[in-house]
């Protein structure tokens, strides 16, 4: 005994001298709960992880066309000379993109016009999708089409003008869009390090083309340069990747010294960021120590809470030899109970709102952020430009269905829920409604009476997910709820796996039979805007095919919905906001009216980092990729 | 022996294979869509009638809508691929990770050296702590320190191991801040050379090695205890005795090979350990292992990275027992295996 | 083999012998104490012992009676909870009673060692035969290398074991019972100890491999001048080796002298008593003299003699002071009263008496003795035919019972004799259709019982045949009472109106027995090896059945109570109308209880006669060896006897084959032409 514990504090003491060396600058250690798969592919052509397309966009940036920090997209005046838009007869659009001189690769090498056109380029090539990158620039771009089927040589759409400039243009169907401008936004990928050597690509005037691609030629070095993070990887964002521990899932990455710039010019000055896994159950501890120092975008009340503990911790502070601060912002979403609003009692207005009615969201939020978050009435966050634009308009217009039982009640009361399951004039338990056969369905709770009747109970069959923090609080709060077995209502959980639910949201027969008739009325999940781009389009498509094919989850069936979320994007000029606030308004408003669900809660996130990290500005979509490169190390 | 092992490798060509079907059909039976999931990222970005059409081509491109048998038979590499080649399990091919976008012999590199890596360390340590603990516990049974012993060992025993986990990580990381909470290297650091590089490896799993040691102890001494005790009170060891061996002979070489019969059996579970590593520690400390690998395929349903693993878990598992039975062999002539 | 010069011995010159030396090991005093759950045992009561030079000492007693523990004070090899508290054990010079462990290295094994009983498990199975014989050579004769291996070939060669080249590579499985116990015995003598203890060295094997076993130990107590000790329970092998004789009873010696003064002359009431209630000494169809009550232990509280409390004729003084050790020869000392002047004097019971004539008598061939008497009207009960049972199949088949044939009278008392392994159990226990048989049927009262049988025959089979097991330890379970114990056929056939009646049921079965009704509500560890082999008959009787195979119901009870068990099953026999197949090793005993004796060599039934029929006349070379090799009670007849060995190739049957011939009725025996023309001569037929 004597002599193990000798050796554990051997041990312990050579590796508290290792230890000790490490700490020697301000290095900012990035806690991620989401694992870095290795994969840096110029987007999210194999892989689309939270953490992936972090190191992507820190190592990447050389767009024509960016957002802002207000969540605008814009040109990019460092890297684009111009970029003009011109509607074409045909409806198409093409933009004409001129680039500036003397950007360069963090490795030196000057960025040609060439390496902003081979991605558009590529995504049109069906050697794309055979080496297993999910492309689809060729549904955009026209003439991709035709080059992605073989039937055409070149990229009619996509242009190589000069050395400077290219242009491209959009099919018809796509434009007028009002986020169109987006589809300018190309950026610059050195060619030579993700194809080879091997592979050009040509304009000789009616359209460019690759010479040389094929999957034998290109495979291997896209697979190599796909995972490599080393000096040999070039790239053009802020941050170079330089390491990549496999072993250890950790990645480092240091100051690009040639980056361009953002779109302000604003270079970055932390040094150097290490990226490294963090767990729920130890980040805390792990932060404490100084496993990492920065944790982004902290959702959870509680562990918000525990942040801020560990902020206001002196001691801590004093051990570690550096304290905290934090960043906050709202959520660009918020979570939801989702009907479904073709059968059941969900298909009538009166019990979506009778339901909204006899949950206290104000408290539901409360509970369920710890303090951290609140409610929103509509399909919106609070952080978007809309919502903020229209603020008082939002207070005064919208319904916010406080608490209020006997509300509730009332709702129902009009809309015909007056009976008991006899057909007799409703006393107490569940209420019934007399339906027509067409509404009853095959709605488990119908039952048709001897005189041809059919009555449908106030039973809602709720599918939750499994292991789901909201769904046990929905539980407790609104289906076991007293007001709501007082109004005459009754919500069944049905607790399942998010596959299986997802399942019945779509109702997908080709998982099984089972999941193509409609059972289940009401859901519980989550909806997020992770970028400012709110288009709304097909959510709430009419067409009975596209229904049929999983659009419009929650099947409600108003036309006038659908006009407005299509009209919002597609009958808008781009830049025309003013236009897209007002048809956003309207869409708001009628979809607060038709509820076909109720928001729950929106959190408000926390980003926790080092204090001697200054002008640290994060906001929902202003994410840490972007507000890294304008903080500073406090002298 | 070698006609002996030849069978049992023919037996565990057959196992696999029942296995292999049993499992490739039960993760089929969940309800879930990799082609929808593969696409559900881009559907934001796509127009319907294009969503559909590259769901389709993407269920035809993995052969969805074939039956299951074909499905499986195609995976082992007895079917033609839908490309028109055979390219399965028996031709190398143990799939490709959804998650990881890569293919699953090359995602599982890392985590598996990890792995071993942390669990010889481990397996040395208990077995090095615990043999000789069961044994001086068995020889002085009775004693003071045999039933202090039980007593802490119970307690090891019946803790599970993530509680323990935690009260370590309190202890050392939090309280007295001598071990670093996870990870395998300290962020940020630059290593002078790659000793250093092992020296701040060793140092970052050193306490989940100490963990998986303590958690590991209570069971391991009290079976090397009690099969012990067992072989001491075996008549044969009065036989020696009586010879005038010195305790120490007696013990070491008479019974302690005794004892050992049983303690191999058990061992087979620790041979797995070594490949599997622990969901639970390996999670909890933040380890890239096969644990959490598996872990982390399982939760996000990709499936040919999960059925990879399981596969060669049965395979570990089955070759192990072979190993067992033939290490047993080697300890017990009762046993032996001549024809 | 059988060297007359080992075997005829002089008492009266040894006792001079003795008288003339100094002892080579003299315990004085000593009392060994346990500790036991806080408790202090005492295991031996003050006991002194001298041990001389050369000769062969055995000490006889029931298990409790210390015996064991005396002597492995010698060797140090108390259990650790176990020290001697008194007295002293003066060896060359020293006190053993005061060694520490790191003296005995230089004792144990080197100068004394020690045999243990049971060969199966005295040896380790992972080490080679030729290792563990090597180890102690190397530590004891200081070789080395090829050198102590030649030592041990040498050794192998001369404990009997052929081969010794391969047998030296072997494991202990690979060797039979009596081999092991050759290879034990090298063990001890490799280390060429003066002093070698034999704790029940051949109580596990069979009668011809003892005989044998014996006959080597003698041997090399000659070549290497050993003075042996020989610990044990069983009178014959007594006889057969000791020159003298101690008794142990109750932790201490109560008698010990020559052996022909303890054996003709017993002055302890306890010696007498063992030796009477001996079944070679008891006279069929009377009661074996048995001695109530049980053995004490370490935890009876013993005041005055110690076999008091079980002596019919104790005296007053026997239950109040310990009686001194009183000198009856020089040689022959006994702690007793009735050696006191004041005491009664008593005769020598009949028994003793007869002992000493057995001396006189030869027990060969008679060919004019006793033949056999049939009663025509006899009633067949049982009637198995051709019964063969095969284990495993393919290439592990193996035969346990071949081609039997045999039939049981009601009423009669049929014994199956043979060497372990011979098949005996499973023909009993194919008989109660515990064991399925390969081919052949038994019947029960005419009917077919073995093979699908229909349900009410199955119950009518399981009450009518009942079996009593072997190990009263182990057959009982430890955690039901007793009342359960004794019912559960009754419980799981139903066969009781109520409660009630099944409570009177069993405290009539227990009273049966000889056990006190009020015992149906403890548990079985409350009860002594003989009381539980009572339990054991009164759960077989509760059916009521008219059949019981007894299996070898008293091997595993001490002297004193197999009597007592044998005089109940007789009891019962007579009270009850019972038919017993009985199955047994030891032939002395069957040859008291038996009306008829089967013998039964390797799954074949090789002779069967009426018990003194088969005891006159043996015919079957086997049943000859088997006779030659039972031990005698008398030692001047022990040790003259002329072992046979039987050797299974001296048959021809390659030319003609055997056949199951009833040579003179009633006696059957399994011989070709030639071999039954040769019986016939024998019989002057």
């Amino acid at each position: 005994m004597k002599k193990i514990l000798a050796m554990l504090l051997t041990m312990v003491m050579v590796f508290t001298m290792v230890s000790a060396i490490a700490e020697d600058e301000h290095v900012l250690i990035y806690g991620t709960s989401t694992e870095i798969s290795g994969d840096f592919a110029p987007g999210a052509w194999w892989t689309n992880n939270a953490a992936d397309a972090m190191i992507r966009e820190l190592s990447n940036d050389c767009a024509t066309v960016v957002m802002n920090k207000e969540g605008e997209y814009i040109v990019n005046p460092t890297v684009a000379e111009s970029v003009e838009g011109v509607m074409n007869e045909d409806g198409t659009k093409t933009y004409t993109i001129k680039i500036k001189d003397g950007l360069v690769y963090s490795n030196g090498d000057p960025i040609t016009i060439q390496d902003f056109v081979w991605p558009t380029a590529f995504g049109c090539s069906a050697v794309a999708s055979e080496v297993g990158a999910k492309l689809t620039a060729y549904l955009t771009i026209e003439g991709g089409q035709a080059y992605y089927d073989g039937t055409a040589s070149v990229i009619s759409g996509l242009r190589i003008l000069d050395d400077k400039t290219m242009s491209l243009q959009i099919v018809a169907d796509k434009v007028p869009y009002f986020y169109d401008i987006t589809y300018a936004s190309v950026s610059a990928y050195s060619m030579k390090y993700w194809l080879g050597e091997a592979v050009t690509i040509k304009d000789d005037g009616e359209g460019v083309y690759f010479e040389g691609l094929t999957k034998d030629a290109i495979a291997a070095t896209l697979e190599a340069s796909r995972f490599n993070a080393s000096e040999s990887r070039v790239s053009t964002g802020p941050y170079k990747l330089v390491e990549f521990d496999q072993a250890s899932k950790q990645a480092t990455l240091v100051i690009n010294e040639n980056y361009n710039g953002n779109y302000e010019g604003q270079k970055p000055s932390v040094p150097k960021i290490v990226i490294t896994r963090a767990e729920d159950a130890t980040w805390f501890d792990a932060m404490k120590t100084g496993a990492f120092n920065f944790y982004d975008t902290i959702t959870d009340g509680e562990q918000v809470n525990q942040a801020m503990d560990l902020i206001e911790d002196e001691d801590n502070k004093k051990a570690l030899g550096y304290g905290f601060n934090y960043a906050q912002f709202d959520r660009p979403g918020y979570g939801k109970i989702m009907f479904q609003c073709d059968f059941g009692p969900t298909q009538f207005e009166a019990v979506r709102h009778a339901v909204a009615l006899l949950l206290d969201r104000n408290e539901f939020a409360n509970t369920f952020c710890q303090g951290w978050g609140g409610v929103v009435n509509g399909p919106y966050g609070s952080a978007m430009w809309m919502a903020q634009a229209a603020e008082e308009w939002l207070d005064e217009n919208l319904n916010n269905y406080a608490y209020n039982p006997e509300a509730a009640v009332a709702e129902l009361v009009a809309d015909g829920w007056v009976y008991d399951e006899n057909g007799n004039d409703y006393v107490e338990g569940i209420r019934y409604k007399k339906v027509t056969a067409e509404e009853a369905g095959n709605y488990v709770h119908t039952k048709k009476l001897d005189d041809g009747t059919y009555l449908m109970g106030l039973e809602i069959e709720w599918s939750s997910s499994e292991g789901n923090s909201v769904s046990d609080l929905l539980s407790v709060m609104l289906a076991n709820g007293e007001q709501t077995a007082a109004a005459g209502m009754k919500i069944n959980q049905n607790v399942m796996t998010f596959s299986e639910l997802l399942n019945y949201m779509y109702r997908d027969a080709t998982q099984g039979d089972k999941y193509g008739v409609p059972t289940y009325c009401m859901y519980n999940l989550a909806s997020n805007w992770s970028t400012p781009v709110y288009d709304r389009s097909y959510d709430y498509t009419v067409d009975p095919a596209l229904l049929a094919e999983g659009y419009n989850t929650n099947f409600i069936i108003n036309p006038e919905l659908d006009k407005l979320t299509m009209d919002m994007v597609y009958g808008v000029e781009a830049g025309d906001s003013d236009t897209y606030l007002e048809i956003w308004k309207q869409f708001i408003q009628l979809w607060n009216e038709l509820l076909p669900e109720v928001p729950l809660y929106s959190n408000i996130y926390v980003s926790v980092y080092p204090d001697w990290l200054e002008n640290y500005e994060q906001t929902s979509y202003w994410s840490f990729q972007n507000a890294i490169v304008y903080a500073n190390i406090a002298k | 022996m070698g006609k002996y092992i030849l069978k049992r490798c023919g037996y565990i060509v057959v196992v696999f294979l029942i296995l292999s079907f049993l499992m490739y059909s039960l993760y089929n039976l969940i309800p879930t869509d990799p082609a929808r999931q593969e696409l559900e990222p881009q559907r934001k970005g796509l127009k319907a009638d294009e969503y559909q059409m590259l769901y389709q081509q993407l269920r035809k491109e993995m052969g969805l809508d074939d039956p299951l048998v074909v499905r499986y038979l195609r995976w082992m590499g007895l079917w033609q691929d839908t490309d028109g080649t055979f390219n399965g399990v028996l031709e190398g091919n143990f799939g490709y990770s959804n998650l990881y976008k890569r293919n699953v012999v090359e995602v599982i590199q890392a985590p598996m050296g990890n792995t071993i890596f942390i669990n010889i360390f481990s397996t040395i340590a208990s077995l090095s702590i615990t043999i000789p603990l069961g044994i001086y516990c068995a020889v002085h049974k009775g004693k003071r320190f045999d039933s202090a012993t039980q007593v802490v060992t119970m307690l090891g025993y019946s803790i599970p191991v993530y509680i323990i986990a935690l009260i370590f990580m309190y202890i050392f990381c939090v309280l007295w801040r001598v071990f670093p909470i996870m990870g395998q290297k300290t962020a940020g650091m630059e290593y002078a050379n790659s000793w250093e590089e092992f020296v701040d490896m060793l140092y970052h799993i050193a306490l989940p090695v100490i963990v998986m040691t303590f958690g590991s102890l209570g069971g391991m001494t009290r079976y090397v205890r009690s099969s012990m005790i067992d072989a001491l009170s075996m008549d044969y060891i009065r036989t020696a005795r009586a010879k005038g061996l010195k305790e120490k002979v007696v013990i070491y070489s008479h019974a302690w090979r005794n004892a050992l019969l049983p303690v191999i059996t058990s061992i087979l579970g620790w041979f797995l350990g070594i490949f599997g590593g622990s969901v639970i520690i390996e999670n909890t400390f933040s380890l890239n292992g096969m644990g959490k690998l598996y872990w982390q395929g399982l939760n996000n349903m990709d499936f040919e990275l999960v059925l990879a693993i399981q596969m060669f878990y049965s395979i570990v598992s089955l070759v192990g027992s072979l190993l067992i039975d033939i290490s047993y062999g080697l300890v017990d002539p009762r046993v032996r295996v001549d024809k | 083999m059988n060297d007359n010069n080992l075997y005829t011995v002089d008492f009266d010159a040894r006792a001079k012998q003795i008288l003339a030396q100094e002892p080579l090991l003299s315990a004085r005093e000593v009392e060994v104490t346990f500790s036991l759950r806080g408790k202090k045992l005492t295991a031996i009561r003050r006991t002194s012992l001298d041990l001389y030079e050369g000769e062969t000492l055995a000490i006889v007693g029931e298990s409790g009676s210390g015996k064991s523990v005396f002597t492995k004070c010698f060797v140090g090899m108390l259990d650790k909870n176990g020290s001697i508290t008194n007295g002293s054990i003066m060896y060359q010079g020293e006190d053993l009673a005061q060694f520490t462990e790191k003296d005995w290295l230089r004792i144990r094994g080197k100068k004394i060692a020690m045999v243990t009983q049971d060969p199966m498990t005295s040896l380790n199975p992972l080490k080679t035969i030729g290792y563990q014989i090597q180890e102690s050579v190397e530590l004891h004769q200081g070789l080395k290398g090829s050198a102590a291996k030649q030592e041990v070939l040498r050794i192998l060669e001369a404990v009997g074991i052929p081969d010794p080249v391969r047998r030296y590579r072997q494991y202990p499985h690979e060797f039979s019972g009596g081999m092991r116990q050759r290879v034990v015995i090298a063990i001890a003598v490799a280390c060429r100890p003066q002093i070698l203890i034999c704790d029940e060295p051949t109580t596990a094997l069979d009668v011809t491999i003892q005989a044998q076993i014996l006959d080597l130990i003698r041997r090399l107590q000659k070549e290497q001048n050993m003075t042996i000790i020989y610990i044990t329970h069983d009178l014959g092998v007594v006889a057969n080796v000791a020159d003298r004789v101690a008794v142990m009873y109750g932790g201490q010696i109560i008698e010990i002298g020559m052996a022909n003064e303890v054996f003709f002359d017993p002055q302890h009431p306890y010696t007498s008593a063992l030796l009477c209630a001996l079944p070679q000494l008891g006279v069929k169809g009377e009661k074996l003299p048995a001695i109530d009550g049980t053995p004490p232990t370490a935890y009876t509280k013993i005041v005055g003699d110690a076999f008091a409390p079980r002596n019919k004729h104790a005296l007053n003084i026997d239950f109040q002071e310990e009686p001194p050790m009183y000198e009856v020869t020089g040689t022959h000392m006994v702690k007793s009263w009735l050696r006191d002047p004041r005491a009664p004097k008593v005769e020598q019971p009949k028994a003793i008496q007869r002992l000493s004539q057995i001396s006189m008598t030869s027990t060969g061939t008679d060919p004019s003795a006793y033949h056999p008497h049939l009663d025509p009207n006899r009633e067949t009960l049982i009637q198995v035919k051709d019964m063969q049972v095969t284990f495993g199949s393919g290439r592990k088949k193996f035969v346990a019972v071949d081609h039997v044939n045999f039939e049981i009278y009601k009423g009669e008392t049929f014994s199956l004799v043979g060497e372990s392994g011979s098949g005996k159990t499973t023909i009993g226990r194919a008989i109660v259709r515990i064991n399925p048989i390969t081919s052949g049927e038994v019947l029960f009262k005419g009917e077919r019982v073995s093979g699908k049988i229909s349900k009410e025959m199955d119950t009518k089979v399981i009450r009518s045949m009942q079996m009593i097991f072997q190990d009263p330890m182990a057959s009982l379970n430890e955690r039901a009472k007793v009342d359960y114990i004794v019912s559960e056929g009754l419980i799981n056939y139903h066969l009781y109106n109520n409660e009630h009646d099944r409570q009177d049921k069993v405290q009539r079965a227990l009273q049966e027995v000889g056990l006190l009704p009020e015992f149906s509500s403890r548990f079985p560890h409350e009860f002594s090896g003989g009381q539980r082999q009572r339990i054991g008959i009164a759960r077989s009787l509760i059916m009521e059945p008219q059949f019981i195979v007894a299996d070898e119901p008293i091997s595993a009870l001490d002297v004193s109570i197999r009597a007592q068990v044998l005089n109940l099953l007789n009891d019962l026999k007579k009270s009850r109308g019972l038919t017993y197949l009985f199955i047994a090793h030891d032939l002395s005993v069957v040859r008291f209880i038996s009306d008829r004796i089967a013998v039964i060599h390797k799954g074949r039934i090789v002779e069967l006669a009426e018990a003194e029929e088969l005891f006159a006349h043996p015919l079957h070379p086997y049943t000859k060896a088997l006779l030659s090799a039972v031990p005698n009670p008398n030692p001047y007849v022990e040790r003259a006897k002329k072992l046979l060995v039987y050797d299974p190739d001296q048959h021809h049957y390659e030319k003609e084959g055997p056949e199951w011939t009833e040579i003179i009725p009633g006696h059957f025996v399994y011989a070709n032409r030639p071999e039954l023309d040769g019986y016939r001569k024998e019989m002057r037929l």
